[in-house]
């Protein structure tokens, strides 16, 4: 099969930008562990109550001084429906869902979480500055789906 | 234009499917049209009617029925055109087709206006619809695989008699898209088969929800190169014949075709980056693979451009750029293609980003993500099926398409890319800009 030389050039410079592009994305993921929210473990839905930690959903502090918001989302809100961590501490949401899917996606930061019924989804983050920062479902869930939504207050140490 | 059309059976097939893709278009838009005045607080819908219903009907009518309806009556006239006259059992195979893909999608529909399927076109599990609508989805798959082996039936026909004799372009791209159809749909028809419908007639107990969404994107990942392939077909085949050109290069418009069956199969998984259940590794691995699909996407833009400037030269185009004002702008069966490919650039740029691991977090059911399928399939696709509309009706109808009608459908088509790219893709560039993402992708908080 011929190649053009022009072509030759094009597809060269597209393969280059190519590896380059996923190097960056692979180091990023594998070397500095910026991987999206996910986790392997698996619950049944239908026994939330029963099973810990989802038996008692809030805020703990850890020993190591770091935090973990335990939340269940069912059709149209969150438990809790409110709380508070502190800022620059890490802080790991482990949320799953009571019955369809849904999301926690907390604006203007990367947590934005896919809530799947029988699985428990994981993310960290660490909250920078204090502020009020609303949480909401952007996966359809039903008719009361906008509605979806809890607030998380950040507070200075 | 032309008097000399193809053979009347494939001349109604094809004018069946186009007229049904169209009448979807009619009622999607028009759902698409409400939404907006929903949105903007112009209109309150009665009780009776629900905001994710007109959502469903929109996603459903819009890139389901009207493009799986229009790249089948596309394929009929091209296959006939190229391959010959279809034998009687082609024509009675396509007709069975059609006819079985026509009652899963009124079935759909019915569900969906009736309220009893409000779960939008992904319909997740475990958000339960009707059972009929279930069904509806099985026949709508079921009628174009008969459809598509139809079209096979006729290319085996033709290399049966012409043995050994190289395949006219686009009745291999055809075969090529039909086999990428065939195999994505399998991971829908297991999860419609063996999950959806079991449960949802209570069959069966509970239905395992990450499952049915990996069947679903392992579906639904290629669907949309479903929808671009026969787009290509046009930018390879039909758009070089508009201009007086000829293609670039025959072998690597084929490789194109082919690498684009491959790189279509593994990459679902790149829609559920942000979910539990899927381990790091094999998201970074359908990242990878997905990011393969460039190859054949700048392969494609480079033979466009090469038609271009090697017709407008021909032309007389002189200097670095001059041969692009020689080319055919009044001519809207071009120009619809031609403003149709330039907005797959921000679409292929923005689908790099969505398919970026860890970027995705930042986009993920984000407005930003309905811009990205409004300015991929919602306007290089549909513009680009509205130019192969301007010749193929005319040619099937044996009508002329007169110059008063050129003039009308510039400023409609115009619209469509108004409306499409600044009111929707306009929020999500604004978020780039201001930081902010518009979040809430289904509905403003009230």
């Amino acid at each position: 099969m011929h190649l053009h030389k022009y072509e030759k050039i094009w597809l060269s410079f597209g393969f280059a930008a190519l590896i380059i592009f996923l190097s960056v994305v692979g180091v990023s993921a594998f070397h500095q562990g910026h991987a999206p929210s996910g986790g392997l473990q698996k619950v049944d839905p239908d026994n939330l109550e029963a099973i810990p930690p989802f038996d008692k959903p809030g805020v703990y502090e850890k020993e190591d001084g770091s935090y973990e918001v335990i939340a269940i989302a069912e059709a149209f809100g969150y438990t809790p429906s409110e709380i508070q961590v502190p800022t620059g501490e890490e802080v790991t949401f482990k949320v799953t869902s009571k019955d369809v899917t849904h999301s926690f996606s907390i604006v203007d930061t990367n947590v934005n979480m896919m809530v799947v019924p029988g699985h428990v989804n994981e993310k960290t983050h660490t909250f920078e500055e204090s502020g009020t920062y609303l949480i909401v479902c952007n996966e359809y869930c039903g008719s009361g789906h906008h509605f979806m939504s809890m607030e998380i207050e950040v507070v200075d140490q | 234009m032309t008097a000399v059309s193809i053979p009347n059976p494939e001349r109604k097939l094809a004018l069946t499917n186009v007229g049904i893709a169209y009448i979807a278009f009619i009622i999607g838009t028009l759902c698409g049209l409400l939404q907006v005045f929903i949105r903007n607080d112009a209109l309150q819908l009665p009780a009776w009617l629900d905001y994710y219903q007109i959502l469903t009907a929109h996603g459903v009518l819009l890139a389901l029925i009207f493009t799986t309806f229009f790249i089948f009556g596309f394929f009929q006239s091209g296959m006939s055109k190229t391959l010959g006259a279809f034998g009687p059992k082609v024509v009675l195979w396509n007709w069975v087709g059609l006819i079985i893909t026509t009652i899963g999608t009124v079935l759909a529909t019915v569900m969906i206006v009736i309220g009893e399927a409000s779960v939008l076109y992904t319909f997740y599990a475990p958000m339960m619809a009707n059972g009929f609508f279930y069904i509806g989805l099985a026949l709508f798959v079921i009628g174009t695989w008969v459809q598509s082996f139809a079209l096979v039936g006729h290319y085996r026909v033709w290399r049966k008699a012409n043995p050994g004799e190289q395949s006219p372009l686009f009745a291999f791209m055809t075969v090529a898209t039909i086999v990428l159809w065939v195999i994505a749909c399998l991971g829908v028809v297991a999860t419609v088969l063996f999950q959806f419908i079991p449960w949802a007639f209570g069959w069966q107990e509970g239905i395992n929800v990450e499952l049915s969404r990996s069947l679903f994107w392992y579906f639904g990942h290629p669907l949309v190169y479903f929808w671009l392939l026969p787009a290509y077909i046009a930018w390879y085949v039909i758009v070089p014949k508009l201009i007086g050109g000829k293609v670039f290069s025959d072998s690597l418009a084929r490789l194109a075709f082919i690498l684009f069956i491959l790189f279509s199969i593994p990459v679902g998984f790149h829609h559920q980056l942000t979910e539990p259940g899927i381990a790091s590794f094999w998201k970074f691995l359908q990242t990878v693979l997905t990011f393969m699909v460039i190859v054949p996407s700048l392969m494609t833009a480079f033979s466009l451009f090469a038609v271009f400037e090697t017709r407008g030269r021909e032309l007389g185009g002189k200097g670095l750029f001059g041969w692009f004002t020689k080319l055919p702008w009044k001519d809207v069966r071009f120009t619809s293609i031609f403003v149709a490919m330039l907005f797959f650039i921000p679409g292929g740029a923005g689908g790099i980003i969505n398919a970026s691991f860890q970027m995705n977090e930042v986009i993920h059911n984000t407005l930003w993500v309905v811009g990205h399928f409004h300015i991929t399939v919602g306007t290089p696709v549909a513009m680009t099926f509205f130019g192969v509309t301007f010749w193929l009706v005319p040619y099937l109808t044996k009508r002329v398409f007169t110059k008063s009608l050129q003039r009308l459908a510039f400023p409609a088509d115009h619209h469509l890319v108004d409306r499409h790219a600044s009111h929707e893709y306009s929020p999500a560039c604004a978020w780039i800009i201001r930081g902010a993402p518009p979040y809430r992708l289904y509905g403003l908080p009230a």
